[in-house]
């Protein structure tokens, strides 16, 4: 029977040091690396036979949707659920995002996501949730172009590939310009755009992005992301002179 | 604070969770929302299909009164009649809500939205945002959800589970006890009211199309605990789905609806077996009728007598450039599949459990028979009857997330449960008992692995509720759990550590699936008719003289208690499912 071996770097608590353990896991049919991460998971064992605590790891859906078991796979981040394991010659190896702080193994602590999407004001201020009556009418061109940047799933893989991302800055990663780009092209987000904006010209916004563009090829929804900064630079530039001519 | 602003904690948020928030702040209740994860991350996120409603933007004269009956029959008239027509009155203001906070629904030329066909609808009903419209609902709500916190009438705990409820002497509800999946905290949070909106239970069995974490283990803790479980037989399962990298996923049925094809391999061709069977009407019939057709198909046509023919859904006819807009969802969904190309070559399809149609037992209001316990969602028994239509998930999700929220915050005050007046002794117990529920897991010795029996429970539950039931074979079922739940108290607990160990909500989960899948069994025994999902070719016609009525199980501790009176209130005429 062929076999895979998976290499999981491991950490039991974000106090203590890593470890690096060899698993080898009976191959199946178009197997998953989430999928052998459970099969490891079932029966942990090592390599050379000895009994392990089970790889901590998340994950969800398994469909690429729910954007949990993002990880570093072969150094690249990835969604474990639709990483084939036969797309890799040698041993695979697998280590938890370096950006976000460390909970355990392959879980990481990705609550700044939210904090970052809290902080930027990604919602639409409703003035209720009654039936308004009237369904804001959205140009089919506009929604078709926008339709991409809806579909971010706050995985963090654009954050872990960013090398602006990092201890010394504010800025939580590009998916936050997907997010933006989404409800600044709506027509009810239109009114919510400029302090938007303003909010990202400032720390943590467009211009701590360096143009490096790592974020679009790790994209596992495959989002534009470095249209949407050029896009959201230079609108947030044109807003700074909105404000300063029209307050 | 507010002065006395009811406490609410809503358990799970996903669409129907951060729905039922969303509501219960406004009508000034200040919600606790749990939730294994971040809110984006949940179950509804599979949902790509898209939302039904008769929006009528195709100008073909649909109403709500139409997607109620066609709801109605698809559901073989097992839903209360009154409850599914609020439910499609409301979807066309749900659709403008969401449209309102953001949903990129697809657009028509004059900006209108776009309605797709789906499968069961005689009209144009879908709307649909892009290739994934659950994530988009998913994204939308969740910034409702922040904006919420950020005026502080919303606390999102993500990483805490839901183990149990807070029952005082009188019966009520009176909180929760969960359990920070980090430290491993075992916390009481006392509330007005508890909503349960945590999914449904397909992933109990092995072939599910959902996500792992569906295992229905809320609905268990409250079904252990007093409440009421409605139909729990009902287990939807559909012919589309795609083995894509070791998991089954759901494949969109609009592409069906959209001018793609199914067909069986007979000699080498295509036999278009649907539209042999059901002639025009091929792309009406509901996914139960559609996987019983498809599957006796496979085996007739397989060469030799154990095997079996291939089954492939077909959109290679459609104009790629029109396909890209047309089935995004669909050719989403075959995305993962790097080698297929489904604009070009037929992708073979397997059947899947989707989704549950039972679940807690609840009234109009989505009040669960304990009082201050309401579900919503997947976790609630109420809209799809006994087979859903698709669009119609993340409708009930939201329509029936927003009526709990609302009723569980306007009722709070009058009920004399304030959160403020659960004595400390009652919370204490409920923690200590968790804590010794704790302490037995691990305690647990022996040699038994309890993923393996996960596992065999899953396939077990294949073998005996799925598309064809068999009263002998449900009734060694039963025996067969009862065997699988002694093996388990022999498994012991794979991970000692005292942070961040995920062996330990699963071995409390796998626990209850038992409790779970004996109900599932007994009440498929129980229910002596076909009807939906609920096959037994034994008995192959609907008995409504005798069975239109809702399933109604207990729990007790000699194993599930069936009730059969609750009549289903249907002043429509019921038709023949025939299509």
């Amino acid at each position: 029977m062929e076999t895979a071996l998976i290499k999981v770097k491991r950490q039991d608590d974000p106090e203590d040091l890593p470890y690096w353990e060899l698993f080898e896991v009976q191959l199946e049919p178009g197997m998953s690396v989430a999928r052998a991460i459970e099969v490891v998971r079932e029966n942990p064992m090592t390599a050379d036979g000895n009994r392990t605590a089970p790889v901590a790891h998340e994950c969800s859906c398994m469909e690429g949707l729910c954007g949990a078991c993002a990880m570093l796979i072969n150094g690249k981040a990835r969604l474990a659920c639709s990483t084939l394991v036969d797309e890799f010659d040698g041993p695979i190896t697998l280590e938890p995002l370096a950006k976000f702080p460390l909970v355990r193994d392959l879980c990481v602590d990705r609550s700044r996501i939210m904090e970052a999407l809290a902080r930027s004001e990604c919602w639409i201020p409703l003035d209720g949730l009654h039936v308004a009556g009237c369904i804001p009418v959205y140009s089919q061109r506009e929604q078709m172009k926008t339709s991409v940047f809806s579909d971010c799933i706050s995985c963090g893989c654009c954050s872990e590939a960013c090398p602006q991302v990092n201890g010394r800055s504010a800025f939580a990663g590009a998916f936050i310009f997907s997010h933006i780009m989404a409800l600044n092209a709506h027509p009810l987000g239109l009114q919510s755009r400029d302090p938007r904006l303003a909010l990202l010209g400032g720390r943590g916004g467009v211009a701590d992005c360096a143009g490096a563009e790592n974020c679009e090829s790790v994209c596992p929804r495959g989002i534009p992301l470095a249209a949407a900064v050029a896009r959201l630079q230079w609108e947030v530039a044109l807003n700074s002179i909105r404000r300063y001519f029209w307050g | 604070m507010h002065k006395a602003s009811p406490k609410i904690i809503v358990v799970g948020a996903g669409a129907a969770g951060m729905s039922a928030a969303l509501a219960a702040v406004e009508e000034g209740a200040s919600v606790t929302l749990l939730s294994l994860a971040e809110p984006f991350r949940a179950s509804s996120a599979r949902l790509r299909e898209g939302i039904a409603a008769a929006l009528d933007t195709a100008g073909e004269g649909d109403t709500a009164a139409m997607h109620a009956a066609e709801t109605l029959r698809c559901g073989d008239y097992l839903a209360h009649e009154k409850r599914v027509k609020g439910m499609c009155d409301a979807a066309p203001g749900i659709v403008e809500l969401l449209a309102r906070m953001g949903v990129g629904f697809d657009r028509t030329a004059e900006g209108a939205i776009r309605l797709g066909k789906c499968g069961g609808a005689t009209k144009r009903r879908l709307a649909r945002a892009g290739r994934s419209t659950g994530v988009q609902v998913l994204t939308a709500l969740a910034g409702q959800i922040l904006h919420a916190q950020s005026a502080e009438r919303v606390h999102v705990m993500p990483g805490w589970e839901f183990i149990s409820l807070i029952i005082d002497d009188s019966g009520a509800c009176r909180g929760v006890v969960a359990q920070n999946l980090r430290n491993m905290e075992i916390r009481p949070l006392a509330a007005d009211a508890v909503i349960i909106c945590a999914g449904g239970y397909p992933a109990l069995l092995a072939k599910h199309a959902a996500s792992v974490e569906s295992d229905g283990a809320a609905i268990a803790a409250c079904y252990a605990q007093g409440a009421a479980v409605a139909n729990p037989e009902f287990v939807q399962f559909s012919p589309y789905a795609i083995d894509a990298a070791g998991k089954l996923r759901a494949l969109p049925e609009s592409s069906l609806a959209e001018g793609g094809s199914v067909w069986v391999e007979r000699d080498g061709r295509p036999w278009h077996v649907l539209e042999e069977f059901f002639h025009e009407s091929s792309g009406l019939v509901p996914r139960d009728i559609a996987t019983r057709a498809l599957w006796k198909a496979v085996r007739d046509a397989a060469l030799t007598p154990d095997s079996r023919a291939n089954a492939f859904v077909d959109i290679t006819q459609l104009d790629p450039d029109a396909a890209a807009q047309l089935v995004a969802p669909f050719l989403d969904a075959c995305d993962a599949l790097a080698e297929l190309d489904a604009l070009r070559e037929p992708v073979r399809i397997e059947p899947a459990v989707f989704a549950t149609m039972g679940g807690l037992w609840v009234d109009a209001r989505h009040a669960s028979n304990i009082p201050g316990l309401f579900a919503a969602g997947g976790s609630a028994c109420q809209y799809h009857g006994a087979c859903i239509m698709a669009g119609n998930e993340l409708l009930a999700s939201i329509y029936g997330g927003m009526v709990a929220g609302r009723y569980a915050a306007c009722t709070a005050e009058r009920s004399g449960r304030a959160a403020d007046s659960v004595s400390s002794d009652l919370m204490n117990a409920a923690k200590g008992r968790e804590e010794d529920v704790v302490a037995h897991i691990a305690a647990q010795e022996g040699s038994e692995n309890a993923h393996l029996i996960g596992r065999e429970l899953g396939e077990l539950l294949v073998e005996s509720v799925w598309l064809e039931k068999d009263n002998a074979v449900l009734k060694k079922a039963l025996e067969k759990i009862d065997e699988l739940g002694s093996r388990f108290s022999k498994a012991q607990l794979p991970d000692r550590a005292e942070w961040a160990n995920a062996e330990l909500p699963f071995m409390r989960r796998m626990r209850r699936r038992f409790d779970l899948a004996r109900l599932i069994v007994a009440a498929s025994l129980g229910r002596d008719e076909s009807r939906g999902a609920h096959f037994k070719p034994a008995l192959p016609l609907r008995d409504d003289a005798k069975w239109h009525c809702i399933t109604r199980g207990t729990w007790s501790a000699s194993g599930p208690v069936l009730d059969f009176s609750e009549r289903v209130e249907i002043e429509a005429e019921l038709q023949k499912r025939e299509y």
